[in-house]
């Protein structure tokens, strides 16, 4: 697979798009908080990274966007723009699970927990062990959770568990009453899900992990006020 | 040219390829009624994530129908509304990337409009046309001056034609979708058994109303008239009103012949009713093709060539527009 890497990330309210090398070097990337804008903005972004990159569309290796878990609207954004690339280029395209991407993304051995805020008391998350720069093992599915349910579960690992993503903000009062959770503040960044693709396309077990099919995690039938994102 | 047309603004996922002549070299629409059947109407959620899985494939299908490739095309055109948000961001962001992997000009089109201009693939388009449509969302009648110049005569005042259909449908137990089930039984049925009020008009204007005839068709159905009479009674209405406003709009445009498309525009007896009336005036029914009367993409791509010709191109940050007046282009 020759050529850069293109990412891009419309799962929540921060629209990103990143230009990769082959080996995992981040070449540009742009970033835009854009609430409800993402349809809209979501092609200029990736043109200006590519700008700044200096790579031009039809130099493109292959491209990668986060396929959940995060808003129903901004998912579909970004996978069907996903797809019309790889239509319109005739590159590999890899849609990456938001959640191990992020545990991936930050360098501390442990266990991590990302959770994205599902309103109420609830969290799309899952559990994570990471080790040595692997991709991380997983030790509780991405599922759609009550945090105080999750994070009592935690308990039986007996070890402390980085949080990441936005439930670390919004959900911060249940997470301090949790004594094993730490709260980290890193964001996913467009390029993290690139470096994960990369790696997991590498790994035969996972590599069907990265279809260009939404992961909701939450039937469609309940309304949910992320879908207004 | 060709142009790459793609529809998803409520329940079909469509794509297209159509040339500048208005010739379509293929076709392919993916329906969803399966799947909303259930609930009695279309569910935003549910179409939004049917869209997004069927797109791509539907787009491939138009490809492969047509036979030609990625680099025989030279436009594409997309329905940026009105429509579900969800449903029609699906298709838009699937466009402006396709556009932009491919370095194609872009335009988006009023899916409303659109409907008019299913009835020049195959027909020569003359400005000015008189189109009337009536669909499941939309029930209109324009004047088309120019591609970007669309005048609203008259729009429904309630609901809009499609719906009453599928309204009085429901009322009379028959099912979803409504258009199809009542043309069906209305054959066996006699409209003078079970008559319904005339509809409300509006001093001066050439707009719309449905709703009454709902009320009225239930309230019959209640009292004990049979389906059939009710059924054939509502399409007899229906006709009536689209054909005192379509006569009081052709004296005022003087309008040699009226497109007629949509949805309902699929009717038989609707079809067949107004073109034997209007011909007693010399007036002219235009209908698209059976298959481009529905939601499809190939009326998207014959929009999109015409407004692309009078020099219409989209930004790059272009946006779905889920309400959006009808006249805009
Ligand atoms: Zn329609």
């Amino acid at each position: 697979m020759k050529g850069p890497w293109l990412c891009f990330d419309t799962s929540t309210e921060m629209l990103s798009a990143a230009v990769l090398g082959r080996d995992g070097r981040l070449l540009a990337e742009v970033s835009r908080h854009a609430p409800r804008l993402h349809s809209a903005m979501l092609v200029p972004t990736i043109s200006e990274a590519l700008r700044l990159a200096g790579v031009s569309r039809s130099d493109l290796g292959a491209a990668a966007a986060n396929r959940g878990p995060g808003s129903y609207t901004g998912l579909r954004i970004g996978l069907a723009a996903l797809e019309a690339l790889r239509d319109g280029l005739g590159i590999p395209v890899y849609g990456v699970p938001g959640l191990p991407a992020a545990a991936f993304a930050q360098a501390q051995d442990g266990l991590v927990a990302p959770a994205l805020d599902a309103r109420r008391e609830d969290a799309f998350c899952a559990l994570y062990e990471v080790r040595d720069g692997a991709l991380p093992r997983e030790l509780m599915e991405p599922a759609l959770r009550r945090l105080p349910d999750f994070c009592e579960d935690l308990k039986a690992h007996g070890r402390p568990v980085l949080f990441l993503g936005d439930a670390v903000r919004a959900h911060r009062a249940i997470l301090e009453t949790c004594e094993y959770a730490r709260l980290g503040t890193a964001e996913l960044r467009a390029a993290d899900l690139g470096r994960y693709a990369l790696r997991a396309r590498e790994e035969a077990t996972i590599a069907d992990a990265l279809s260009t099919a939404a992961l909701y995690l939450r039937p469609p039938a309940v309304s949910d006020g992320r879908d207004a994102r | 040219m060709i142009c790459l047309g793609i529809e998803s603004s409520c329940d079909e996922t469509a794509a297209a390829l159509v040339t500048d002549e208005g010739r379509v070299l293929g076709s392919s629409v993916a329906s969803q009624i399966d799947l909303h059947e259930a609930f009695g109407g279309v569910v935003p959620e549910v179409a939004a994530r049917r869209h997004l899985e069927r797109l791509s494939p539907t787009v491939l299908h138009a490809f492969q129908e047509a036979g030609i490739a990625a680099k025989d095309v030279g436009l594409v055109a997309v329905t940026r509304g009105p429509g579900l948000a969800g449903a029609l961001m699906v298709g838009l962001s699937f466009a402006k990337a396709y556009a932009f992997a491919r370095d194609l000009p872009l335009v988006g089109v009023n899916h409303v409009v659109a409907h008019a201009y299913a009835a020049f693939l195959g027909a020569d388009l003359c400005y000015p046309e008189l189109a009337l449509i009536a669909s499941g969302g939309h029930t209109v009648l324009l004047q088309l001056h120019a591609a970007q110049e669309v005048e609203v005569l008259g729009r429904s005042r309630d609901d809009a034609a499609g719906e009453a259909f599928d309204k009085v449908a429901r009322a009379l137990g028959l099912g979803y979708p409504g258009g199809p089930l009542i043309e069906r039984i209305a054959r066996d049925g006699d409209s003078r058994r079970a008559p319904l009020p005339e509809v409300r008009t509006f001093e001066g204007s050439l707009d719309f109303s449905f709703s009454g005839l709902k009320t009225a068709a239930q309230q019959r159905f209640l009292a004990g008239a049979q389906a059939a009479d009710i059924a054939a009674a509502f399409q007899e209405s229906v006709l009536s009103q689209l054909l005192s406003r379509t006569r009081t709009a052709l004296e005022r445009t003087g309008a040699r012949r009226l497109v007629f498309a949509g949805g309902v525009s699929a009717n038989g007896f609707l079809r067949r009713r107004l073109a034997e009336e209007l011909a007693k005036s010399g007036v002219e029914l235009l209908v698209p093709p059976l298959r481009y009367s529905t939601d499809n993409a190939a009326m998207i791509a014959r929009l999109g060539l015409a407004l692309y010709a009078a020099g219409e191109r989209s930004p790059e940050d272009l946006n779905a527009e889920p309400v959006i007046h009808p006249f805009k282009p």
